[in-house]
């Protein structure tokens, strides 16, 4: 029912201005009473069409309503083109709401578990997932287009989330300090980078905890303590978050730092500069993969699946190179800057059955060699 | 009439810490902590070591930081130092910033490219690092605290009369025996107020210990977050609040019973009259140096380009750059709530700590300082819980963060409220009541030209305090709302970094002048 049908009826009340278009319709109409009922019948038919209209403008904005959770920097970013196609393609309104980052994006949900507001939520990364999968908060859904996803490798099994975009984390270097970079895990050991490399705290920051469970899946369940123990020399030290790293790496105090292979895409893109690189150890990549998901006891359910499938259409999939500086799950084309990104050859990847029951352990493990 | 609004008034703290912290805490404990096992998992031994090491250099970073505060508490209170006011209101700008400016700030003197290494290069030396280490926590926690006894027990020093140090002079007391005699036991309350408030900030330090200790150490703060943010694990963090919030306070009581009241002599003031001693000029000129570091280098940064160099970029790019896309507010809805909310937290956190600070119950103290262990992470989910609870539409939870900056100052006003009771003259006062002067009356033009200093002292602090605070802010926002902190966290997280070094120098700027403004209001036109 839209507000545009309501011109379509003829209108006497619109055609004209004032009592002459009263008079023309009571033409005929000998006495004045007859004459007075009609005035009035007119204006109150002008209120009645101003009701019908305001009912119609309300109806539009009581159309469906989508509620989405994301975080601060997708709300900002990519959000701002991407939500108001959704609302022209399925003539509704996307109310977006976030929290901070990821964390605090899933720590709403938890609390709200009772009685949920939100339908969609985007932006849980796998570890993330596997805690909200646990808290049951998502609802699984296999949306019809899921076969654009170019990696299956990505896809959650479970359906509970469906990945939107991934990244891999890498080492960064300063091409001003350093000529040839480290080409895999067993280089970075090298005494020559004796206190130079920037780590994120996995306990603290989902960098630092990707960069834990790579060499968790290059070195295997048993050999990453002993790559640890070799590499603590050189690490300068351990910072709470990736913006604390960077910008101790930018003032100069290491020449590494662990951050994300589209950094040198993003640096180019926006600055046009290539002073800072990224390189992907030959091991094999380590995949940050996000995902978005429906809430369980969504009010809005029907429309939550039209946004799932929304999320992997090219519409929203060629939105996120240049904004969220992560590659797209989809055969988009990718933009030029990503030239300069480093290029994902192999991918690993752990069982998330065994990052949920692991996890944890690890994490103990890294901080018993971090604070020997 | 007005002595049961006083008696009401002594326990305004304790109706403050139930309403404002202990509500939204304990519908979260009750929420997550079903069975005690939670309980005991925060003792696990991993926990325990944390607590220790946090504990230590606690304890040591405190007592350096009030030592180091001393001499510039006598500076300021005593000596005819010039460009006083200005120069004691830069000198807290370090206690106030973020623990990550402050790290950086670090970075500007002791780092690899820092002033330290500057000098050895320039002696023939070669660059090293002289962070990532143990004693960089300690010397970064000092830098830190020590303006705070510069503050506290400065206050309490310039109202100590000159005439009993003069007649201590006639009697041939030199100079040192003075201070150890007369003075040093005087100023012990408020000494010890001054090592509870960097104990305090220093149990609690996250961002500080981890990037400059190097790879070793951690607090249980860090631990806390952990559990609260990347984990999601609130039974052992809520767990883990409780045991650091129990230590706290219990701390602050032991420390309480340690503290007498003295009374002073009648108040006179007496700043200013001794000659500034040449041994200070060191000291400031060292003090100034680090205690401008961190916020020198937040507004050099605001001119330092993507990969170093000078320029003016950053400025143009954020002047241009598109504000209602990364807050979805306009720039005077910010202006608007960045002033408004910090004012509302401080007058209320004011408010209850003036009122309740006069008469200083030891319960009062113990839960005050309880507060100070809960994060603005911990209570801005508990607001979340206690908004869902109470049916609060999402588009106005910010309504809550006044209440959350309120109770994160709460600690430190309540504090500073007490050391400027503990030196009121409270004869006057008494004095003032039996000649029948009327409650209001009193207040305006006996204690509040005493407290002045103090009072805005205290507001100033507090409220550029709150205003940088993130961590509230982000969690409890709401669509339209915005401050100026959430702006740069916005920036931030988008990598907005040039955009975000414009804006963090602005406000850099800012807290500046809100100094230099407090300052003066505070010691301008005495009554």
């Amino acid at each position: 029912m839209r507000a545009e049908i309501i011109p379509l009826e003829p209108d006497p009340g619109n055609a004209g201005v004032g009592n002459e278009s009263i008079s023309f319709f009571a033409a005929g109409v000998p006495d004045r009473v007859h004459h007075i009922f009609w005035r009035w019948f007119l204006v109150y038919k002008r209120v009645v069409l101003l009701l019908v209209l305001l009912m119609g403008i309300c109806t539009l904005f009581a159309k469906g309503e989508l509620v989405v959770y994301t975080y601060d920097s997708f709300l900002a970013g990519p959000a701002q083109k991407i939500f108001p196609k959704f609302e022209r393609m399925y003539d509704c309104t996307v109310k977006a709401y976030s929290f901070g980052d990821a964390g605090n994006l899933l720590a709403r949900l938890i609390l709200e578990k009772g009685d949920p507001k939100a339908d969609v939520v985007i932006g849980l990364d796998q570890n993330l997932l596997l805690k909200a999968v646990e808290e049951g908060v998502l609802q699984p859904y296999k949306p019809i287009n899921y076969t654009s996803i170019k990696d299956e490798g990505l896809l959650d099994p479970s359906w509970h989330g469906i990945p939107y975009d991934f990244g891999s984390i890498a080492i960064v270097y300063d091409s001003q300090e350093v000529e040839s970079p480290p080409r895999s895990f067993q280089d970075l050991l090298d005494p020559r980078w004796r206190r130079s490399l920037i780590v994120e705290d996995p306990r603290t920051s989902s960098t630092g905890l990707a960069f834990l469970l790579w060499t968790v899946a290059v070195f295997g369940e048993e050999g990453f303590e002993k790559f640890w123990r070799a590499l603590k020399p050189n690490i300068l030290t351990v910072t709470p978050g990736w913006d604390e790293a960077f910008q101790l790496f930018e003032q100069g105090e290491a020449p590494l730092m662990v951050s994300y292979a589209t950094d040198g895409a993003y640096s180019y893109h926006e600055y046009g500069s290539t002073r800072y690189r990224a390189v992907i150890p030959e091991e094999g990549a380590y995949v940050q993969i996000e995902y978005v998901g429906i809430v369980k006891g969504s009010s809005n359910l029907e429309l939550a699946k039209r946004f799932v499938e929304f999320v992997l259409m090219d519409a929203f999939q060629k939105e996120l190179p240049l904004t969220q500086w992560m590659y797209p799950v989809t055969d988009v084309e990718l933009p030029e800057a990503y030239k300069y990104a480093a290029k994902i050859e192999k991918v690993l990847t752990l069982p998330m059955e065994l990052i949920k029951s692991k996890q944890e352990e690890w994490v103990k493990k890294w901080v018993a060699i971090i604070s020997e | 009439m007005n002595k049961s609004i006083e008696r009401w008034g002594a326990y305004a703290p304790i109706f403050f810490f139930i309403v404002v912290v202990l509500l939204p805490f304990s519908l979260l404990i009750f929420r997550f902590i079903n069975d005690p096992s939670s309980i005991i998992s925060a003792f696990d031994p991993h926990y325990l070591r944390v607590l220790r090491f946090t504990f230590v250099q606690a304890t040591i970073s405190a007592v350096l930081a009030v030592l180091a505060g001393f001499p510039g508490a006598y500076v300021f209170s005593k000596t005819n130092i010039p460009l006083r006011s200005f120069l004691k209101a830069i000198t807290l700008i370090p206690f106030v910033i973020p623990g990550i400016v402050m790290a950086m700030g670090m970075l500007n003197i002791f780092g690899r490219r820092g002033l330290v290494n500057d000098i050895l290069v320039l002696f023939g030396g070669t660059r090293k690092s002289l962070l990532y280490t143990f004693g960089a926590i300690i010397v970064a926690h000092v830098v830190y605290n020590f303006p705070l006894t510069i503050r506290v027990v400065g206050d309490a020093w310039s109202k100590i009369s000159d005439d009993l140090i003069s007649a201590a002079r006639v009697d041939g007391a030199s100079r040192i025996k003075i201070f150890a005699r007369i003075e040093l036991p005087l100023l012990l309350p408020v000494t010890v107020l001054a090592f509870i408030l960097a104990f305090m900030y220093c149990f609690t330090s996250f961002a500080v210990v981890l990037i400059l200790g190097g790879v070793r150490y951690s607090t249980l703060e860090v631990i806390i977050y952990s559990n609260l943010k990347v984990r999601l694990n609130f039974p052992v963090a809520l767990s883990l609040t409780i045991v650091q919030s129990v230590i706290l306070g219990a701390l602050s009581l032991l420390v309480f019973t340690l503290r007498k009241r003295y009374v002073m002599d009648m108040w006179e003031p007496a700043a200013g009259k001794e000659k500034f001693p040449r041994w200070c000029i060191v000291y400031l000129a060292i003090a100034v140096i680090v205690a401008f570091a961190p916020i020198f280098s937040s507004i050099v940064y605001g001119f330092v380009g993507y990969g170093g160099g000078f320029t003016l970029e950053n400025f143009r790019r954020f002047s241009h750059m598109n504000v209602e896309m990364f807050t979805g507010a306009n720039v005077a809805t910010i202006v608007f709530y960045s002033c408004l909310f910090p004012l509302i937290a401080t007058a209320l956190a004011l408010f209850v700590s003036y009122h309740g600070a006069r008469s200083d119950f030891p319960i009062n103290r113990f839960f005050t300082i309880f507060a100070a262990g809960v994060s603005p992470v911990t209570l801005s989910y508990g607001y979340m819980a206690l908004g869902d609870r109470l049916g609060v539409s999402m588009n106005y939870t910010y309504f809550f963060i006044p209440l959350v900056y309120s109770a994160l100052i709460f600690p430190l006003m309540y504090t500073l409220m007490v050391g400027a009771w503990d030196t009121f003259p409270v004869e006057i006062l008494e004095m003032a009541e039996l000649d029948g002067v009327k409650r209001w009356k009193r207040f305006v033009y006996v204690i509040f030209p005493m407290m002045k200093s103090e009072i805005f002292g205290a507001f100033t602090l507090a409220f550029v305090l709150v205003l940088g605070e993130m961590a509230a802010t982000m969690t409890l926002q709401s669509p339209g709302f915005a401050t100026f902190s959430l702006l740069i966290y916005r920036l931030y997280s988008s990598r907005h970094m040039l955009e975000a070094r414009a804006a963090n120098a602005i406000l850099a700027l800012i807290v500046i002048c809100l100094f230099v403004l407090g300052e003066k209001l505070g010691s301008s036109h005495k009554t």
